[in-house]
């Protein structure tokens, strides 16, 4: 029996030497960005960058410096308008203060007696 | 002053550094969008995509790979989510006249010569994964294992976007017979 070319599972890539020179020159030829653009693109970035959460090599959120420096000014305002010691608590009791004699009467509810 | 120079700086906080980098592979990155997209504006719109999440992204890259291949594996995935939602946009206004008049020259016309324009016409024709597997293999001239690190597809399925890719455009620029 003889042998058969087994059929080709990965195909070859089309090499066409004319197209692919072509296609060469066509991507050479393709007009540069304008004057400016890039510097432009990279500004807007940054500016767009300042507004997104920035991560660490790990992958962590960090946290900017300015909202420590912001939650620091929070407290230190809150601090110096209301002291560091604040209201004075207030404490409340139930209980009847000591030595201090029951008045009243005590009236028996008769059996039966609805609430 | 070398990309892992450029890269440390901007770790460290130096946003002039990756205004370096950004203007170094600005054009290179432009290039692809323009062909991939067929559109300048949207070109650009896509690179300020890509070069924020790089930026944004930068803490995570790691050295062993090519800062080129690296950027332009971003640049290729914003060039699908741009194409997706352009495919969606088609859809929902293909039979707006207005739109359809308003719309950017392609770029064929860019181009004053003719078989350059033709070409870039053809190119516009293909099916985006083989437009994508055309112009890594043959413009940018990246290897197959090269082109899987940076689409995630396996090189068999590459190589036979690409050879459907170079039929078809030898088809769309066979002059027509009779």
């Amino acid at each position: 029996m003889a042998d058969r070319d087994p059929l080709p599972l990965v195909p070859t890539e089309g090499d066409d030497p004319a197209l692919v020179a072509r296609l060469t020159a066509l991507y050479a030829a393709t007009p540069l960005p304008p004057e400016g653009q890039a510097e432009q693109c990279a500004r807007a970035v940054l500016a767009r960058a300042m507004h997104q959460p920035v991560r660490a090599a790990d992958g962590v959120p960090r946290i900017r410096w300015w909202w420590g420096a912001a939650a620091a000014a929070i407290l230190v305002i809150g601090v110096g308008v209301r002291g560091i010691s604040g209201r004075q608590p207030t404490v409340t009791t139930d209980a009847a203060p000591a030595g201090a004699a029951l008045t009243g009467t005590v009236t028996p509810t008769p059996a039966g007696a609805a609430f | 002053m070398t990309d892992a120079e450029l890269i440390a700086r901007t770790r460290a906080g130096d946003s002039d550094a990756f205004g370096a980098l950004v203007t170094r592979y600005y054009p290179v990155c432009w290039r692809f969008a323009v062909h991939m997209l067929g559109d300048r504006t949207d070109a650009e719109d896509v690179l300020q995509e890509a070069f924020l999440r790089a930026y944004l992204a930068i803490g995570r890259y790691d050295e062993r790979d090519q800062f080129r291949g690296w950027l332009f594996r971003i640049v290729t995935n914003q060039c699908r989510n741009a194409l997706t939602s352009r495919g969606r946009r088609v859809r929902r206004f293909i039979n707006d006249e207005d739109a359809i008049g308003q719309a950017p020259a392609p770029l064929s016309e860019l181009f004053g010569d003719v078989d350059h324009a033709a070409l870039s016409h053809a190119l516009s024709q293909l099916d985006a994964t083989q437009r994508e597997a055309v112009l890594l293999k043959y413009a940018e001239g990246l290897e197959y294992t090269e082109m899987t690190a940076l689409t995630g597809a396996g090189e068999s399925a590459l190589k036979m976007r690409v050879k459907r890719g170079i039929d078809r455009l030898r088809s769309l620029l066979e002059p027509p017979r009779g």
